[in-house]
């Protein structure tokens, strides 16, 4: 029981703080790339969905290294950054949170992608002929008949999120409260052979984990079935 | 309501003129170019060379860039699924065309086609006549100018058929909408129908309801690239989308994947 | 009967390309290591290879059967915690003695010592993780007794090891850091910033032990550590020698 007593909760809340940040920037994100990608056609549509693409097969660390170049102040981007909006990406929970949007933007976009072409095409064209606006059709016709793609692409990222750690250990610098998630915490602690402190920690995510997941299962039943 | 396929500056223009309020029945096998001809009017599907005027208004002038989105025409379309937000319930579909009022359009509309009942039902637990009477009536809502319907009723039953085609003629009757019915099937037509025209591998050939056969074949102008070549024919793709047969002339030298324009006339008499 | 054959066959293979000396070496050496294979494998033909780490990690790793042959730890604390649990098979000796240093970007002054920590132009100073860094621990040590950990804690991040604070210093992540003597004396990383050794932070003993399990040829990249030749080898690269009537 001591154990939970003096456990250190923050790396938890951080660790979901960041997932759940992540997740509904990239909804917000997210939604308009899918809906780009599904209905337009363009020349070098097939690279963009290539870049969109690259952190599906990415090794975390190449990610989180390039990132660590790029918004580095000694460097162009990240000098610029620091002088003009006083932004600083590396070694904070901003960063982390625009790293993960890179890091898990593919596991929003795909499934509302393919949710999108997935469906008829004749309901998009009925609202175009009732008068509605591209975008007024995507928000009142298209997303809620898409309920399971979206709920996928949120489940997706915020567990990807969640088990982020290579690009973390990159970039974040190990800071109590701002950078050091769960996954870095358990990693902390099984170095330091604390391993009663990392089964805590290990167990916690889990738990918490599968209790989302369930959640967000059993609401799927209710909200998805019209 | 002048309709007008223009076949270019040095060529002859094309009339095809429908009368307001009439109700002309489309026909011709499958890949003839029905559907595409429904869907250029729509606004659905742009043509690379083409002129639509509707009375005063110019919908469609490809050598002036003049395109008027599918949201600005005063038209609307009913689909052969139906096309049903399956996330509304059929009131609020019709509402979807309306917008919200307070002043009882809607259920109007609906006790039109008999489905007051169904009017807090979800679509996916209407019977298919029944969901296409919602999307007739969901496509009136708006009082169009014009009516597209594209093969409405080929994925339902004779009967069902039947009972819809009368929906038709008597809320044709009650709107005035002009109207222009897509289907396989002429026989069908020739029932509801003012006038018939078939269209067959993009050529349309007009035909007046009850008369004799009356062979003023209209040249037409489509552009499209060649899929292949079989026989002496070529299978040319409409830019977007859309197949259609072309009689090979003589001594012509096409070949898989150059673009074609194709204008095609006949003699008016034969 | 031939697929016997085969089976002996490849274990046969396998025993003999096991001849590579596997070295856990602590980051802080993991420049002068590259040095020292060099001249040990042209003197004797064995192989090595090095996996650098922090040494609270690699420490971790062999409690849990990593199969290492020699461990080059940062400090005497994780050798002989092996050696305590049976995984080391000789009590640490002192290999070398590092020097702790502070490392900053190229125009600041690093003759200010720590004080140049306060200023405004450093904003963000990395340390290697102390809980699992020797050079990390004795930083922080050495910022307590001069009481600057508390103005400066909110500028400072962690590394995972020495390594990882030499990638922020070398990508311009950090504007300065503690690393260790050997680190900056490497030829390549010339130029890319100012040190000077720490004032007040004392050397650090380098301890090394040879690992439970350790192939034959393990003993004599052992021995090679206390000889002239890596010595001076050592000193090259900025390390305190023990004397060499240490033990080992």
């Amino acid at each position: 029981m001591h154990l939970w007593m003096d456990l250190d909760w923050q790396p938890i809340w951080l660790t979901l703080r960041l997932a759940l940040v992540t997740t509904t920037l990239l909804l917000l994100i997210g939604i308009p790339i899918a809906s780009w990608l599904a209905y337009t056609r363009f020349r070098g549509k097939s690279i963009l969905e290539a870049i969109i693409s690259l952190p599906l097969v990415l090794p975390p660390s190449v990610l989180g290294f390039y990132f660590l170049l790029t918004f580095s102040p000694a460097h162009a981007v990240g000098q610029w950054l620091a002088m003009y909006l006083d932004v600083h990406l590396l070694f904070t929970f901003q960063g982390l949170v625009v790293a993960s949007l890179f890091y898990s933007l593919p596991f929003m976009v795909h499934p509302i992608q393919a949710g999108l072409e997935n469906l008829s095409p004749s309901l998009r064209e009925a609202a175009y002929t009732l008068g509605k606006s591209r975008s007024e059709t995507l928000w009142r016709v298209l997303l809620p008949n898409i309920k399971p793609a979206l709920l996928t692409g949120i489940v997706l990222s915020f567990a990807h999120t969640i088990g982020e750690f290579g690009l973390v250990l990159m970039i974040g610098g190990n800071l109590p409260g701002q950078t050091r998630v769960a996954s870095i915490a358990i990693y902390d602690e099984v170095e330091l052979l604390r391993y009663d402190t990392a089964h805590a920690y290990a167990l916690l995510l889990l738990a918490i984990s599968f209790g989302i997941l369930l959640a967000v299962y059993s609401i799927n039943k209710r909200w998805v079935t019209f | 309501m002048p309709l007008v396929f223009s076949t270019g500056p040095a060529d002859l223009a094309v009339e095809l003129e429908l009368k307001t309020g009439s109700l002309t029945g489309l026909y011709g096998p499958s890949g003839s170019g029905k559907t595409t001809l429904l869907r250029i009017l729509a606004g659905l599907t742009t043509p690379t060379d083409g002129f639509i005027r509707h009375q005063d208004q110019l919908w469609l002038d490809t050598t002036h860039q003049v395109v008027l989105p599918v949201q600005q025409r005063p038209v609307g379309m009913v689909f052969q699924d139906a096309a049903l937000f399956p996330n509304m319930t059929v009131r609020e579909n019709v509402q979807f065309a309306t917008g919200k009022r307070r002043d009882g359009l809607v259920d109007e509309l609906l006790e039109l086609v008999n489905l007051g009942a169904l009017a807090n039902r979800k679509p996916d637990s209407l019977s298919g006549g029944q969901r296409q009477r919602v999307a007739l009536i969901r496509a009136l809502a708006r009082r169009p100018q014009v009516l597209l319907l594209d093969e409405p009723f080929s994925a339902l039953d004779e009967e069902t058929r039947e009972q819809l085609l009368t929906e038709l003629i008597r809320l044709h009757r009650q709107f005035g909408t002009t109207t222009i019915l897509v289907s396989h099937q002429r026989e069908e037509l020739s029932r509801v129908a003012d006038r018939l025209i078939k269209v067959e591998n993009g050529r349309i050939r007009e035909r007046e309801t009850g008369e004799s056969l009356n062979t003023a074949l209209v040249p037409v102008r489509f552009t499209g690239t060649i899929v292949r070549i079989e026989d002496q024919r070529a299978i040319v793709r409409l830019p977007e989308g859309g197949v259609m047969q072309i009689q090979l002339p003589l001594a012509a030298s096409w070949k898989p994947g150059s673009s074609v324009t194709v204008v095609v006339s006949e003699p008016a008499d034969q | 009967m031939r697929s016997w054959l085969v089976v002996v066959l490849f274990f046969l293979g396998s025993h003999l390309q096991a001849q590579k000396l596997r070295i856990a070496v602590a980051a802080n050496a993991q420049f002068v290591v590259e040095k020292l294979q060099a001249e040990f494998e042209r003197q004797t033909r064995i192989e090595l290879e090095p996996i650098v780490n922090s040494s609270g990690k690699l420490t971790a790793q062999i409690q849990q059967g990593a199969p290492f042959d020699v461990f080059l730890s940062a400090d005497m604390t994780y050798p002989n915690a092996l050696y305590q649990s049976g995984q080391a098979t000789t009590k640490p000796a002192v290999y070398a003695y590092g020097v702790l240093v502070l490392w900053a970007s190229k125009d600041l002054d690093v003759s200010k010592g720590l004080a140049l920590l306060t200023s405004d132009q450093v904003r963000k100073i990395a340390v290697a993780n102390p809980k699992t860094a020797p050079y990390g621990a004795a930083a922080t040590e050495v910022l307590t007794r001069q009481q600057l950990l508390g103005k400066l804690q909110p500028k400072i991040v962690y590394g995972e090891s020495i390594a990882q604070v030499n990638q922020y210093l070398v990508s311009g992540a950090v504007d300065a850091g503690f690393t260790a003597k050997s680190v900056v004396l490497e030829p390549s990383l010339q130029g890319k910033g100012n040190w000077a050794p720490v004032k007040g932070a004392a050397p650090i003993p380098q301890g090394v032990v040879l690992l439970k399990g350790a192939s034959a040829n393990a003993r004599r990249f052992y021995d090679f550590l206390f000889s002239p030749p890596a010595r001076a080898i050592f000193q090259q690269y900025g390390y305190q020698l023990p004397s060499t009537s240490s033990t080992r």
